[in-house]
């Protein structure tokens, strides 16, 4: 599959005028009793706006707030400013002032991204996922999110991307990516899972893929 | 004897001495490694004067699940946790001090096995970081991995300091 389907310099006419709420709040039944994260379901709201404002970080959740409305008015997405501001985001992520990297208003911004930009937003993201010039810590909390989003739209594209992570060649990007998978735990991954661990140097990650197959044979198989 | 370290999930690969091998990291000197360990994983939680690193004895690897319950139930969210088990020699051979400080976490028990590091230097700490990166062992555990091990050990009735327990766990352990 090829990611780089965008560049900065073009304007894509979206195949669909992005729904407001698009993931779904509907808990799969695969094994999500037994996860308790919590479930994103956000739209891009006046809440959410309202919350990211909380955090001072008003400028951001504005503008996302303007090319929602542009997308949804004008039929064409304001595509360099949302390059930008992915970009910017994804800088963002791998901030040490917050102990948790979901207190991060990046964080937040990017699942309204996503949830609005949907696939289109997905492949932006994997572009910078898997740059060479790539923030590491970053890029693990984004794939750590792609398997924490509960949306039927996107699974089959979020689940390439994660296995495509654990094929990298960073032990930070497969570590995270261990983590993903083991939020979606979903069944079909047993057989990645399982060639993942044969080609395995790292002890730490093969420890990961042991208690990820064991889990999935558990809860997912 | 050893004693464990408690850092970031996604950040446990970068305490694994494998993840150094790389052409990227053609960089480093033999035995040393990149700042991030220091700046990121090894937070100071004392003051300037008297700067802190937590750790936690650990007398028995059938210890950890125990100590990493009692750590994470009295944090307000689960990300899931890495951690690095170090020979007990090492902080002394650099000169660091080893605190008998009681721990905070629900588990009394575990607290009993808390402790801190101290009158740490630049140069100790970073003599520190690099002996346990080349002789340590890295583990992670994940956000479900985590809230299996926290499960488990309320079950046993180690997690006794209730009022310690955040919010997030106490939905989880209908508390």
């Amino acid at each position: 599959m090829n990611y780089s389907i965008w560049s900065s310099s073009e304007s894509v006419v979206p195949k669909q005028i992005p729904a407001l709420n698009p993931i779904s709040t509907d808990i799969d039944a695969d094994s999500a009793e037994n996860r308790n994260e919590p479930y994103y379901a956000l739209s891009p709201s006046d809440q959410a706006i309202t919350t990211l404002a909380a955090n001072s970080w008003m400028g951001r959740a504005e503008r996302i707030n303007e090319i929602l409305l542009q997308s949804l008015t004008s039929s064409r997405i304001p595509i360099d400013d949302y390059v930008d501001l992915i970009i910017e985001l994804f800088a963002e992520l791998s901030n040490e002032d917050y102990e948790y990297y979901t207190d991060n208003p990046a964080y937040y911004q990017i699942v309204i991204a996503i949830s609005a930009f949907q696939d289109q937003a997905l492949n932006l993201l994997s572009n910078e996922v898997f740059k060479d010039s790539r923030d590491e810590d970053g890029a693990a909390i984004l794939i750590d999110l792609l398997g924490k989003l509960r949306d039927n739209n996107t699974l089959a594209l979020r689940k390439d991307l994660i296995l495509r992570a654990l094929r990298d060649d960073s032990n930070v990007i497969r570590h995270a990516s261990i983590s993903a998978l083991g939020h979606l735990c979903e069944k079909d991954l047993a057989e990645d899972v399982d060639l993942a661990f044969d080609r395995e140097d790292s002890p730490l990650l093969r420890s990961g893929l042991e208690r990820l197959r064991a889990r999935l044979i558990k809860f997912g198989a | 004897m050893e004693f464990v370290r408690t850092v970031e999930y996604i950040r446990a690969p970068r305490w694994e001495k494998t993840t150094y091998n790389r052409d990227k990291y053609r960089w480093l000197p033999k035995g040393d490694y990149p700042l991030d360990l220091i700046v990121k994983d090894c937070r100071n939680i004392g003051d300037e004067n008297d700067p802190v690193i937590s750790i936690f004895k650990l007398e028995d690897r059938a210890y950890l699940d125990r100590i990493l319950a009692g750590w994470a139930v009295i944090r307000s969210k689960n990300q899931g946790v890495g951690f690095i088990i170090f020979d007990e020699n090492i902080p002394g051979s650099h000169n660091i001090r080893i605190s008998d400080d009681l721990g905070t976490t629900a588990d009394p028990e575990i607290n009993e096995l808390h402790r801190n590091l101290k009158e740490l230097t630049t140069s100790r700490t970073a003599n520190l970081v690099n002996d346990v990166v080349l002789t340590g062992t890295v583990d992670s555990r994940s956000e479900e991995d985590l809230v299996e091990i926290v499960i488990d050990a309320h079950a046993h009735g180690y997690l006794s300091l209730r009022n310690r327990i955040q919010p997030y766990w106490k939905t989880i352990l209908g508390l």
